[in-house]
C-alpha cells in the first residue's frame, strides 16, 4: 500500500519541470506553515486554571452520641467526623481527593456525646458521611468507620447552607467496612 | 618408489619455479571508496573485474585490495545499492601496486548516511535492518539545540517527559530513574551509576558529528537499558583546517495569560530571562595529533518559581596517531550545575509554585537546590592489525556528585551527600572473516560504586556496588548485493543482591534485503534486559516524595519483533525522497513500574505487570538536492496494553505525529518551523494525585516552534556569521513537561553565531 502511494506520488512530480518543482519547494514552506499556524491558532490553548466553584462553600455540623465499649487509649490514635462525596472500598480511597478533602477537629475520647463543625465544605452530594477512628500509625491506611450518617438515605447535600446532622456511634457494633 | 620420485620432484620444481616468476609478474590494486558528498569512507561496496571474473567487497573501513592481477588493461566496476555506479578503466604495470581512491555518488542524499550503531561498526543507513534516525549537526546549530532532550524532540516515535526517553513506548515515566534508554557517548555507557538516568546537559553538542537514535531494542549489543532503545552521540574527528565556534544565545518566557497563576508569585508577571554561550575549538596539530574542546556557560531563571539553572561544562578530545594503524583518543568531560530541581506543582489552580506533601510526617518540599557535578573520562585505544582486523580497547569513568543547598545557597552538611562513580573497560574485535563476512566480538565490564544516605534500603548500608560482566558475539553475512543478514547474542551477568549474581542471554537475528535500487525490506526480533538501578532498588526518602526501597526487585525483559520498508529515490533531479513504514510488537516481562503501596503509605518500584506495546510508524521526508529546501513528517501509532490488568500502560500516548520544514529563502536568509503533538496518555496513574493536587491532569501536546536566520558567509574577515531569532512554543499552548510540571510556556531568543 505504502510502496504504491509513493509510487503514485513520485510519477505526480516525475512531470513536474524540474524548475517547476523548486518552485514549488519554495512555497510548500509557507504555505505549510500558514495552514499550520491557521490550524492550531483557533484551537485548544490547552491547560486552564479550574474553574471557581459557583456556589460558595457551605457548613455541616452536627452532634454524636457514643454507645458500647470504647477501643482501648492506645488504639485512639485519631477521630473525626469526615463527610465523602463517594464510597471509599479501602480505607485509603478517603484520600482520593485530597484537594476536596474536609473533616472535623479531633473529636473527644471516652465521653457519650460531643458535636463537630466542619467549615469550607465545596458544594455537592455527599452520599457517605462517618465517625472515622484512625486505629494504628499508618495515617492513610489504618482508619475505619465508627458511625454513619443514616437519616435521609445518608445523603448530606451543601450548597453553601449550613447543614445539622445526628450520627450515634455504637462500638459494640460497628458498621461494615468495606460497606455492604 | 625411487621412480616416482625422479619425475616428482622436477615437476614440483618447475611448477613452483613458474608460479614464483608469474607472481613476480603480477601487480595488485588496492584503494579506498568514499562518498562523494562527504568523503565518508563506504563499507560493503562491491568492486569487480567482469573480464576476469573476480570480485571483492571493501571492508568496515571502506578499504579494499586485488593481489595477483595480470598486467593491462582492466574495466572496474564500482557499485552499491543506493549509489550510482561507477565504471573505471585502469591500466597495470607489471609488478605495479596501484592504489585507488574512488567516489561513489548517493542516488539521493539520505543513502550516503552512515550510521554505527546497529552494528557496533560503520554502515550505510540504507543497509542497517533496525529502525534508526539521526541527528545531524546543521539541525542543532539551526535549532539552536543546547540540551539532549531538544534535539530528541524532533525524532519520530520519541517522546521525552521530563527526564525520561520515551521511544516508541518503552519508558512511560518513572521520576527521571532507571531509564529504558541507553545513552552512549562514542559507543560508550553514560548512564547515572545511581539513578540509572540520562544527563540531558552534559554532552559536548558543539563537537557532534551526529547523534544517532536505535528505535528497537539493543541490548543483545548493549547490554542493560537497551530495553527500549540507544541513543548514541557520535563526537567529531579533527578537521583539517582548525574551526573555532561560538554561539552566543539570549531569550525570555512570556509571562502566562491567566492572571490566578500570578497571584501567588510576582516572577509569573515578569518576563523571565535566560541566555549562554556555546563554543568550540578543533584543529589537527601536525599529521598525527589532533584535539576539539567544546563548552557551555548558561544561566536561566525559570518560568516556574523555584527553578532557577547555572552551570559551566567543558568537553575536550585529543587523539594521537601513533602509526597509520594505530589510534589513541582521550574524551574527558567535566560540569557543574547549580539547579534549583522543580519536582512538582503545587496544583492546577497554582501550578507555577512547588506544591508541599503533608503526609509524610514532616513536610515534603517540591522543590530542591542543590549542587550536581560530573566527571567523565573516557580512553580509546583502536589497532587495525591489518586491513581485515581491528580491535578497540575503550576504558570509562563516570563520576556524580550531588550536594544539597539551602535557601541561602549554602552546601549542607556532608551526610546528606550523594555521590557516584561508574567505572568499567571493553574491548572488542572486528574481522572481516571473507568478502562477505564480518565478524564483531568482545567482552566489557562495569561497577557502579554509590555513596548516599538515601540509597540505605532495609539493610541501612550506605555503600553500594553494583558489578556486571559481559561477553557479546555477532556475525553479519552479505550473501549478495541485496542480501545482508545479522545474528548474536550477549550474555551478561550482574550482582543483584550481595553474593548473588544472576545471568541474562540477548539473542537477536536481523536481515535487510535491497528490493531494488530504491527499495529496502528488513526484518529483526531480539530480546532486551535492564537490571534496576540502584535507585530503583535502595531508595528511601521522604524529603521530596514518600518512596521506599525494595531489596527484591528484579531485573526487567523483553522481546521485540519489528519489520518495515525503506524507499529513497531521487525526484526529477530536484528532490530525494525518503519514506519509512515500520510495524512493531514488544513484550515486556516483571516490567518495573512506581506503584502507591496503601500499607506502608509510599510509592515503591516493584515488578508490576506483563505488558506490550505493538504499533506502526510512518516517515516521509523530502529535500531539494541543493537541501535548500526540506520538509519532513512522521506518524507513529501506539497500542501499550497492561496485560495483567487489561487496561492500558500509564503516561504513554496512543498517536505521535511531527512535522517540520526547512527552506532558504535567499542565499542568506532561511526559515524554519517545527509541530509536534502527542495525543492525552489513555491512562495516567492517579495514585500520584493522592499526594499532589491535579497531578493526573496530562493534556495532548502541540507545540509549534519557528526560526528565522541570516546567514552571512565570509562577512567579518573570513568569518561565517549567522543571526536566528526563534519562536519556541509559537502559540503558547499549556501543556504538562511530565506530571505535575506546568511545561515552557511561549518563549523568545536570539542566537548569534560566529564560526572561523
Amino acid at each position: 500500500m505504502l510502496v504504491t502511494t509513493l509510487l503514485t506520488a513520485s510519477k505526480t512530480l516525475f512531470i513536474l519541470r524540474k524548475k517547476d518543482a523548486v518552485k514549488i519547494a519554495r512555497y510548500i514552506l509557507p504555505v505549510f506553515s500558514i495552514s499550520a499556524m491557521l490550524l492550531f491558532a483557533q484551537c485548544d490553548k490547552g491547560l486552564e486554571p479550574p474553574d471557581e466553584d459557583l456556589i460558595p462553600p457551605g457548613v455541616i455540623q452536627g452532634t454524636i452520641t457514643y454507645s458500647g465499649e470504647w477501643p482501648s487509649q492506645q488504639s485512639l490514635v485519631d477521630l473525626r467526623f469526615v463527610p465523602l462525596t463517594f464510597v471509599p472500598s479501602t480505607a485509603f480511597d478517603i484520600f482520593s481527593d485530597l484537594d476536596n478533602l474536609r473533616f472535623s477537629n479531633r473529636l473527644q475520647y471516652f465521653v457519650e456525646e460531643d458535636s463537630f463543625k466542619v467549615t469550607d465544605v465545596r458544594s455537592g452530594l455527599y452520599v457517605y458521611n462517618i465517625i472515622a477512628h484512625q486505629f494504628g500509625n499508618n495515617i492513610l491506611a489504618d482508619w475505619q468507620p465508627v458511625g454513619v450518617y443514616t437519616e435521609n438515605d445518608g445523603l448530606i447535600r451543601v450548597e453553601g447552607d449550613t447543614t445539622t446532622i445526628h450520627i450515634h456511634v455504637d462500638f459494640d457494633n460497628l458498621p461494615p467496612f468495606p460497606p455492604e | 618408489m625411487k621412480r616416482l620420485f625422479a619425475h616428482i620432484i622436477p615437476f614440483l620444481f618447475f611448477t613452483v619455479i613458474f608460479a614464483a616468476d608469474a607472481v613476480a609478474q603480477d601487480a595488485s590494486l588496492e584503494g579506498l571508496v568514499v562518498s562523494s558528498t562527504d568523503g565518508e569512507s563506504l563499507p560493503g561496496v562491491h568492486i569487480s573485474i567482469p573480464e576476469l571474473n573476480t570480485g571483492t567487497i571493501t571492508n568496515t573501513e571502506g578499504r579494499f585490495r586485488f593481489r595477483s592481477l595480470p598486467p593491462g588493461e582492466h574495466i572496474l566496476r564500482v557499485s552499491m545499492v543506493g549509489f550510482q555506479t561507477l565504471t573505471q578503466t585502469i591500466r597495470l604495470e607489471s609488478e605495479e601496486v596501484l592504489n585507488l581512491r574512488l567516489e561513489l555518488t548517493p542516488i539521493t542524499l539520505q543513502t550516503g548516511e552512515l550510521v554505527v550503531t546497529a552494528s557496533r561498526r560503520s554502515q550505510l543507513i540504507g543497509r542497517v535492518s533496525v529502525s534508526m534516525n539521526t541527528i545531524t549537526p546543521a539541525e542543532i546549530h539551526s535549532r539552536n539545540i543546547t540540551t539532549l532532550d531538544q534535539a530528541l524532540d524532533y525524532v519520530p516515535g520519541v517522546q521525552v517527559l521530563g527526564n525520561s526517553v520515551n521511544i516508541r513506548g518503552s519508558s512511560g515515566f518513572a521520576y527521571g530513574v532507571g531509564s529504558r534508554v541507553l545513552l552512549l557517548v562514542d559507543g560508550v555507557p553514560l548512564m547515572g551509576p545511581d539513578q540509572g538516568g540520562m544527563d540531558f546537559d552534559g554532552l559536548p553538542l558543539t563537537q557532534t558529528r551526529q547523534i544517532e537514535v536505535l528505535k528497537s531494542p539493543g541490548s543483545a549489543l548493549y547490554g542493560g537499558g537497551a530495553l527500549g532503545g540507544v541513543i548514541n552521540l557520535i563526537t567529531r574527528d579533527f578537521p583539517d583546517t582548525p574551526e573555532t565556534r561560538l554561539r552566543f544565545f539570549n531569550g525570555v518566557y512570556e509571562p502566562v495569560r491567566h492572571d490566578v497563576w500570578k497571584q501567588n508569585w510576582d516572577g509569573a508577571a515578569d518576563y523571565r530571562p535566560f541566555r549562554g554561550l556555546l563554543f568550540g575549538h578543533s584543529q589537527k596539530t601536525g599529521d598525527r595529533f589532533g584535539f576539539w574542546l567544546s563548552g557551555k556557560l548558561f544561566d536561566n531563571a525559570g518560568y516556574l518559581q523555584n527553578n532557577t539553572s547555572k552551570g559551566i561544562e567543558l568537553y575536550t578530545k585529543l587523539g594521537w596517531n601513533i602509526t597509520p594503524d594505530i589510534d589513541l583518543s582521550l574524551y574527558t568531560g567535566a560540569r557543574r550545575n547549580e539547579n534549583y530541581q522543580f519536582l512538582y506543582w503545587n496544583g492546577l489552580r497554582d501550578p507555577l509554585r512547588p506544591g508541599e506533601i503533608q503526609l509524610t510526617g514532616d513536610t515534603a518540599s517540591g522543590s530542591n537546590l542543590g549542587l550536581s557535578d560530573r566527571l567523565t573520562i573516557l580512553p580509546v585505544f583502536t589497532h587495525n592489525i591489518s586491513p581485515n582486523v581491528q580491535y578497540t580497547l575503550k576504558g570509562r569513568l563516570f563520576g556524580v556528585a550531588f550536594r544539597p543547598m539551602d535557601r541561602q545557597g549554602n552546601v549542607r552538611p556532608s551526610d546528606r551527600h550523594n555521590v557516584g562513580v561508574r567505572y568499567g573497560g571493553e574491548a572488542q574485535v572486528n574481522i572481516q572473516a571473507t568478502d562477505e563476512l564480518i565478524l564483531t566480538g568482545g567482552g566489557s565490564f562495569d561497577e557502579n560504586y554509590i555513596r548516599s544516605d538515601v540509597f540505605v534500603g532495609e539493610d541501612s548500608l550506605m555503600v553500594r556496588n553494583q558489578p556486571e560482566g559481559a561477553l557479546f558475539f555477532q556475525a553479519e553475512y552479505q550473501w549478495n548485493q541485496r542480501l545482508t543478514t545479522t545474528a548474536g547474542f550477549r550474555y551478561d551477568a550482574y550482582q543483584v543482591h550481595t553474593l548473588e549474581t544472576a545471568t541474562q542471554f540477548s539473542p537477536k537475528f536481523s536481515a535487510s534485503y535491497s528490493v531494488s535500487d530504491h527499495l529496502t525490506a528488513r526484518a529483526s526480533l531480539g530480546k532486551g534486559f535492564r537490571v534496576p538501578s540502584v535507585a530503583e532498588r535502595f531508595f528511601n526518602n521522604q524529603d521530596f516524595f514518600p518512596l521506599i526501597s525494595n531489596l527484591t526487585l528484579q531485573p526487567e525483559t523483553s522481546t521485540g519483533y519489528e519489520a518495515g520498508f525503506t524507499y529513497m529515490r531521487p525526484v526529477r533531479r530536484a528532490f530525494s525522497l525518503k519514506a519509512e513504514l515500520t510495524g512493531f510488537w514488544n513484550e515486556y516481562q516483571r516490567l518495573v513500574e512506581p506503584t502507591f503501596r496503601p500499607h506502608e503509605g509510599s510509592f515503591q518500584f516493584i515488578n508490576l505487570t506483563e505488558a506490550r506495546i505493538r504499533g506502526a510508524e510512518a516517515a516521509v521526508s523530502v529535500s531539494s538536492l541543493g537541501q535548500n529546501h526540506h520538509l519532513s513528517t512522521s506518524y507513529t501509532l501506539l497500542d501499550p496494553d497492561d496485560l495483567e490488568m487489561n487496561r492500558p500502560l500509564v503516561y504513554r500516548s496512543k498517536h505521535l505525529f511531527q512535522a517540520s520544514g526547512r527552506t532558504n529563502i535567499k542565499e542568506w536568509l532561511e526559515a524554519g518551523i517545527d509541530f509536534r503533538a502527542a495525543s492525552a496518555p489513555e491512562r495516567v496513574d492517579t495514585d500520584f494525585s493522592f499526594f499532589v493536587s491535579d497531578a493526573e491532569v496530562f493534556p495532548a501536546v502541540y507545540v509549534t516552534d519557528a526560526r528565522l536566520r541570516f546567514i552571512g558567509e565570509n562577512t567579518l574577515r573570513g568569518m561565517d556569521l549567522s543571526a536566528t531569532f526563534m519562536v519556541r512554543n509559537l502559540f503558547n499552548y499549556y501543556y504538562v513537561e511530565r506530571p505535575a510540571i506546568f511545561a515552557a510556556p511561549r518563549n523568545y531568543q536570539v542566537v548569534v553565531e560566529i564560526t572561523f
